[in-house]
């Protein structure tokens, strides 16, 4: 349902956007290529899309990882700097990139999961560190790289389509079928709904926490690598810096609980696609740049205050009381 | 029994001497006085900030707004001075009343619409930060007679050290965020919304004006953190402060609250804020060290705090086992 | 009629307040005098809570009213109660846990100079308030750091202090030794002798008659009635509150077209042999052996064995272990002492997991809190069990799903608007068939159930025991607390009696006499404390 509403909104700027820019839709094919403001808003929140599933997973359990940002910093600046001054083939790079990644996920879900800190500050330490682990891998320099399998990851083509397009998209979709078709989705949003009753149930909880963290860790590996393959290089200070935060709002924005339970992982994509649209719809209708940030941020909240239940019942109490049965359900009749 | 209320404090205090004692071992300059005043005035903004953090953190909640309020409020200040020709106190008067109605804003969505305090925070952040950017790309200097009239003051001590006007303020400050906390109705409001929401609801304590006060206090203080924060650099710009907020909430844990609310002392986070000052001036003293050291070494630290916190916890509230689940 | 009204403190007047389809309160009238301890007995679920909370600014009734010294007693929040003079001691006192002694006693009217809290003050009239019960504290503990029965004299203390009107015992006597109670109503007595009234509300019926004047009966949210302590028996109260024998025929509904049918491609072999066994009950081979299970500070050590399609009943005042040991038993709660045999393999119940893995099910007694999933839909809350024990690998498909729910639907009769509608939108008792089919379907061997009954109404309660008497008959043993002993007696083989986390009597049934359990309830307790703790 909420998801609708989101697909809709996105709908909505879309059109907003061809209205403004008739040329929005139009898709080009120059070079055996496809252009057009769509490709590029794809292109542009393909790290951040991954994030954000992967974002909907944690917070579904009713955790949160912080850390995601700082993840992609050091796995950009393990593949920066394995491709600038190692020998190794880059299938070989692309793996360590990801270990790394699987190796964070695995420290955050050793303390959130095995020592039991408040998932906040235990990705918080990671979230801080992070940063600090990549300036000091990339010597705090700027490392550029130059290799045609990782530069292809970046801005290659497959079939016209860029192929970091190709890998958001394939990710979603084994997310999707990965997490829905089998009893994984339902089983985190228990653990999100209710700790304590799934244990019970004989839900491995302690399992699935660790594999949701993992899952963030290797998902932001893989932004982090896209993102470096991008620029050929990394910059350990500004590399997906906040993304997470970004990541958050995505998955919030669909609906869901800070305190888990019901996740929906395509409300969160729609987040980001959201998001992203509204950059480009800025951009072409003219605004200077600095106002996207202000805009950004009403839509955001609008769409926050217009998903939450607490506020609509606290308006509906306002509403005269026909209107209001709607939302509040009545008391039922006594039963014997 | 006290003391137990002030053993995270005595770990950061304890832990602060260790670092400074190194620092002091290995480097002669280190033992000058004017390394002590320095720290207090390079982190005066953060030790600010921190007293309005202890606070929502005390409530149960966070504040994610903080850097992008002091980098806001700078460039207020920045404008009114520079473009409107404002006195200086009237700038401040009125960045410090903008910050102190933001906040407001921020408390009621989270008390009165029951959001949740980061996704607020979070969107607020976006927020001042976006308005920064409207009002001015650039870093322009603030500067006015009477900013370096204020600047000029300067008690000086002996060893080289003195107390800046600023170093002044964030003193004043730290005792009225204390008596604040202890000495006031409100202080204990917000232990007792942070520790037990359910029994203050209970006892007919106020507990959705002080959530609402908690953010206004913690607005008004990030915006003072601002104007210090643009009295030090003599610049505003809308990139400053970025990640502050994290700084300060680690400064804070570290001082020993605990994020689920109703633990936790000014006096830490004053404790905290100075351990994370001295490990940057001991990473800046080496000189040799990568600067991304710092950052390691503030999250081992964090993470030691939050061990021997959980140990300690675990230690306190033995007896009977889980009744509840 | 005046008469009454003039010296009566607080009156309730016909005051009913429903939840979720259920009347939890149904027109209770009550009258409580000035200077009187008056008790409020009853079973759990039968609507103390619910009425305590509307004397507390909690709830507001839905129908009736409430006058306290003849003014209506309209509450818009907690906070109005105490102002009024309603004090309430909860069984977990209200005290902020992290906060000193004295920050506690002052945060509800701290003493001021300036604006500011004049501590010195405050640690002075705390202290006399300390004085004042006989408790000697220092002031700058931290609150968690005391004794249950030290907090609940705080909480005494604390409202003697506000000058209460009204002070509510709301179980709070439970958690003290008899020593500790005596000290708690010499100090209440001499207060109601200056006028205070004492509304107070407990499980330990000899409590009741020790200091009570007069006693009120709550049965599902009715109020059976107001008696003078000295003219009633323990036995009588006793039957007032669980309905008396009386009771067992509405447990059997005549027209219930109520027909459970398990036999369906889930219940294979392992059903087959069940029913078998089942059969072959007289031979009583047990098919668990319980050998001194027990945890420290939690329950001393008992030994059971377990056969195949039978019921034990299991019971005992508030407190006095059942929860405890269907904990053990399942495995949510580590055991540190003890053995369990199953067949060949002889170990301890680590974890839930394994629990269920050997073939048990357990039906927590919170159902709110460690059962449902309220979020989750019907669907997904009555296929999570079975889920959980085939792995997150091998999901149950969506056609699968939606026949099974359909298929228990209609044995248990879940009333409930569609299979994806959440869960928390049905009553209590269809919420309780959800749990029970959430386990049927995973065709245990052993059935643990914590109090399946409590707070759900007549109709659905004798489902539910019908609904159990399938389940033995097709072999499953079942291991049942419960405070509601016709229940137990129409359904166990064995009845096992705990006090004190601690077993004290095991017996078949057809040597169990409920009133001599009656007449072991409602006057031993005190003894056997005093037993215990000497």
């Amino acid at each position: 349902m909420k998801t609708t509403w989101l697909i809709a909104f996105w709908l909505l700027l879309v059109s907003v956007s061809t209205l403004l820019e008739p040329d929005f839709l139009t898709i080009r094919i120059v070079n055996g290529r496809f252009f057009g403001s769509l490709i590029d808003i794809l292109h542009h929140s393909a790290p951040a899309i991954l994030v954000s599933l992967s974002m909907a997973l944690v917070i579904g359990t009713g955790n949160i990882d912080l850390s995601v940002g700082a993840i992609i910093a050091i796995a950009g600046s393990v593949t920066a700097v394995l491709a600038a001054y190692s020998q190794l083939s880059p299938y070989l790079i692309l793996a360590c990139s990801l270990g790394v990644g699987l190796i964070c996920g695995l420290w955050n879900a050793l303390l959130v999961a095995v020592l039991g800190l408040p998932s906040f500050v235990a990705t918080l330490i990671l979230m801080v560190s992070g940063r600090g682990i990549a300036q000091i891998i990339t010597d705090g320099q700027v490392v550029t790289f130059d290799s045609d399998f990782i530069n292809g990851l970046g801005n290659g083509h497959l079939w016209g389509i860029p192929s970091r397009v190709l890998i958001m998209g394939a990710f979603v979709l084994f997310m999707v079928v990965f997490i829905r078709k089998t009893a994984l989705g339902l089983f985190i949003e228990a653990i999100g709904a209710n700790t304590r009753a799934s244990y019970l149930a004989g839900v491995n909880t302690l399992g699935i926490v660790v594999f949701v963290y993992l899952f963030s860790g290797v998902s932001a590996a893989l932004s982090g690598v896209l993102l470096a393959a991008d620029i050929q290089g990394a910059d350990a200070a500004n590399m997906g810096l906040w993304i997470e935060l970004d990541a958050i709002l995505a998955v919030v924005m669909a609906g869901a609980s800070l305190f888990g339970g019901r996740m929906s992982l395509l409300g969160a994509v729609m987040g980001v696609l959201i998001i992203q649209t509204l950059t480009s719809m800025l951009l072409i209708s003219g605004f200077p740049a600095q106002y996207s940030l202000v805009i950004k941020a009403l839509v955001v909240i609008t769409l926050i205050i217009a998903q939450s239940e607490s506020v609509g019942q606290k308006l509906s109490r306002l509403l005269p009381r026909q209107l209001s049965r709607r939302w509040c359900p009545q008391k039922p009749r006594e039963e014997l | 029994m006290t003391d137990r209320k002030f053993a995270p404090v005595w770990a950061t205090l304890f832990i602060f001497l260790m670092l400074y004692g190194a620092g002091a071992y290995h480097y002669a300059g280190f033992r000058d006085l004017l390394v002590l005043s320095n720290l207090l005035t390079d982190n005066a903004f953060l030790i600010v900030a921190g007293i309005g953090m202890t606070f929502v953190i005390l409530s149960g909640g966070i504040d994610m707004s903080v850097g992008a309020m002091i980098a806001l409020v700078g460039v207020l200040m920045g404008t009114m001075l520079n473009d409107y020709g404002y006195h200086p106190l009237t700038a401040i008067a009125i960045a410090l009343l903008f910050s102190m109605i933001a906040g407001t804003f921020v408390g009621i969505l989270v008390a009165v619409f029951g959001l949740q305090p980061f996704v607020v925070t979070l969107v607020a952040m976006f927020l001042y930060r976006g308005i920064a950017y409207l009002i001015n790309l650039n870093s322009v200097p603030v500067s006015h007679p009477f900013l370096t009239m204020l600047s000029d003051i300067y008690f000086p001590l002996p060893g080289r050290g003195g107390v800046s006007i600023i170093v002044l303020v964030t003193g004043l400050l730290l005792v009225l965020g204390v008596v604040l906390a202890h000495q006031t109705r409100f202080g204990m409001n917000v232990y007792a919304v942070g520790g037990d929401r359910k029994v203050a609801y209970l006892m007919g304590l106020p507990v959705i004006p002080t959530v609402i006060y908690v953010y206004a206090l913690s607005g008004l203080f990030s915006g003072i953190a601002g104007v210090i924060f643009t009295l030090y650099t003599g610049a505003a710009y809308p990139l400053a402060a970025i990640g502050v907020e994290l700084d300060v909430i680690t400064a804070v844990v570290m001082g020993g609250a605990m994020l689920t609310g109703g633990v936790g002392l000014v006096v830490g986070t004053f404790l905290g804020c100075l351990v994370l000052g001295i490990i940057q001036t001991l990473i800046a003293f080496d000189g040799t060290l990568n600067s991304g050291w710092t950052k390691v070494a503030i999250a081992g630290f964090l993470l030691l705090f939050l061990l021997l916190q959980k140990g300690s916890v675990r230690f306190l509230v033995r007896g009977y086992p889980d009744q509840a689940d | 009629m005046r008469q009454e009204s003039v010296d009566s403190l607080l009156r309730i007047h016909r005051v009913s307040i429903g939840f979720q389809g259920v009347w939890a309160l149904d027109r209770v009238s009550l009258d409580i005098r000035k200077g009187e301890v008056h008790a409020l007995v009853g079973e759990n679920g039968a609507g103390k809570s619910t009425l305590l909370n509307i004397l507390t600014g909690v709830h507001r009734p839905d129908q009736g009213r409430v006058y306290l010294e003849n003014h209506p007693y309209n509450l818009a929040s907690p906070g109005d109660a105490l102002k009024r003079g309603v004090y309430t001691v909860f069984q977990e006192p209200n005290f902020i846990p992290g906060m000193t002694i004295a920050e506690n006693l002052t945060l509800f009217s701290p003493p001021t100079r300036l604006g500011l809290i004049n501590w010195r003050r405050a640690r002075r009239q705390a202290r006399a308030i300390l004085q004042k019960v006989g408790l000697e504290l220092d002031l700058s503990r931290q609150l968690n750091t005391l004794s249950v029965a030290e907090q609940q004299l705080l909480a005494v203390a604390r409202a003697i202090s506000h000058n209460a009107k009204l002070l509510i015992l709301d179980e709070a006597t439970t958690n003290l030794e008899c020593h500790e109670v005596e000290r708690l109503f010499r100090l209440i007595s001499s207060l109601v002798r200056q006028g205070m009234s004492v509304l107070f509300v407990t499980h330990h019926l000899d409590q009741v008659f020790d200091y009570a004047s007069r006693i009120s009966v709550l049965r599902n949210g009715r109020c059976v009635g107001t008696f003078a302590s000295a003219d009633i028996s323990g036995q009588e109260l006793v039957q007032k509150m669980t309905g008396g024998i009386g009771c067992q025929r509405e447990l059997h509904p005549s027209g219930s077209s109520f027909r459970p049918n398990f036999s369906s491609n889930l219940c294979s072999n392992a059903n087959a042999n069940a029913n078998a066994n089942a059969n072959a009950n007289q031979v009583k081979k047990p098919f668990m052996v319980i050998d001194g299970l027990g945890k420290s500070n939690y329950l001393k050590p008992v030994s059971l064995n377990l056969y195949q399609g039978e019921v034990l009943g299991m019971t005992g005042s508030l407190g006095a272990g059942q929860t405890e040991l269907c904990r053990l038993l399942y495995g949510a709660c580590k055991a540190d002492f003890g053995k369990v045999r199953m067949g060949n393999q002889t170990g301890r119940i680590s974890s839930p997991r394994t629990a269920i893995r050997h073939g048990m099910a357990f039906c927590p007694e919170n159902r709110n809190v460690s059962g449902i999933i309220a979020e989750l839909s019907v669907r997904e809350n009555l296929i999570l069990a079975l889920q959980a024990k085939r792995g997150w690998w091998l999901p149950i498909t969506r056609r699968r799903q939606v026949s099974l729910v359909n298929r228990l639907v209609d044995e248990l009769q879940i009333k409930m608007p569609g299979p994806d509608c959440p869960v928390h939108q049905l009553s209590g008792g269809n919420q309780q068939k959800v749990l029970l089919a959430r386990w049927l379907i995973t065709m245990p061997k052993l059935f643990i159930l914590d109090e399946p009954t409590r707070g759900i109404d007549i109709v659905t309660r004798a489902q539910i025991i019908k609904i159990l008497k399938e389940l033995q008959v097709r072999g499953t043993s079942i291991v049942m607390a419960s405070s509601d002993l016709n229940e137990l007696v129409t359904i166990s083989d064995r009845i096992l009696i705990l006090k004190n986390r601690e077993k004290v009597l095991e017996l078949p049934i057809e040597e169990f006499d409920p009133k001599a359990l009656s007449e072991m309830l409602g006057q031993a307790s005190v003894q056997t404390q005093i037993a215990a703790k000497c």
